[in-house]
């Protein structure tokens, strides 16, 4: 079993170095796959100034390695890196990073795809969303 | 503990997102009867202990039709898809507190 790496914390770790990191972790890897969540400028026609994260981040770093997990037993993937920021966000700036490492770019892309919507859906994790006019708990329902 | 003859026990109770503005706190103690519910804690004391948003606090975590809350065929509320747990394990509504609990109420998850 491979070492996950799962931050959930106020600044995420450069992209470069977390790619460097999971090409060390095997021999075996032949594609990373990334995600970048990146903070959108515009919601439904209102500008959006900055979104606020508040997590619980003992039981999402748990669920997140359990996703991980049944993610390589299903995917036969190689490792995956996840961190998310928590805290104030600004518009452009990077929120979410998640890597997959793989022997192949397909199972890498599959996995990737199933990993970050998991995320969305079944780890606590929220988000406000504060716009120009108004601010909002945004839920993933 | 015991007060008045009435045996009380201490919870912890957590929130998170919108419950935590709404409170105005992450964190808080309890003190209830022994034997008091998840229902309980969520419908008297935690609105009790912050009466200028009691009724907001409800509306937000149940359900309700012209104002009244629903309820179960046993009389148990509905929660909307709000989450508990109790010591990091999923909880229900009907289930008894212990002494030490530490009861956290999720709204639904935003994150991504």
């Amino acid at each position: 079993m491979k070492k996950l790496k799962i931050g959930i914390k106020q600044n995420l770790d450069s992209l470069g170095s977390l790619i460097q990191e999971l090409k060390k972790s095997s021999n075996e890897i032949g594609a990373i796959t990334i995600f970048v969540g990146v903070v959108r400028g515009i919601r439904e026609n209102e500008k959006v100034v900055r979104l606020e994260y508040d997590a619980h981040e003992a039981l999402a770093s748990q669920i997140i390695e359990k996703i991980i997990n049944e993610q390589k037993t299903k995917h036969g993937i190689i490792d995956v890196v996840v961190e998310h920021r928590t805290g104030l966000v600004m518009v452009g700036e990077d929120v979410m990073y998640v890597l997959v490492a793989s022997k192949h770019r397909r199972e890498g892309r599959q996995a990737l795809s199933e990993i970050v919507d998991r995320i969305k859906f079944e780890v606590p994790i929220w988000k406000k969303e504060i716009t120009e006019k108004d601010s909002y708990w945004v839920e993933n329902v | 503990m015991s007060e008045n003859g009435i045996c009380k026990i201490t919870v912890k109770t957590r929130y998170f997102g919108k419950l935590r503005e709404l409170l105005g706190t992450r964190t808080e103690t309890h003190i209830v009867e022994k034997g008091a519910t998840v229902a309980d804690l969520l419908l008297d004391h935690i609105p009790n202990k912050h009466l200028s948003v009691s009724k907001i606090w409800k509306e937000t975590l149940f359900r309700t039709l012209k104002g009244e809350h629903l309820q179960e065929k046993n009389g148990t509320p509905v929660l909307k898809n709000y989450l508990v747990i109790i010591n990091g394990k999923s909880a229900k509504l009907k289930d008894c507190l212990k002494e030490g609990d530490e009861i956290t109420i999720m709204p639904p998850f935003g994150g991504g």
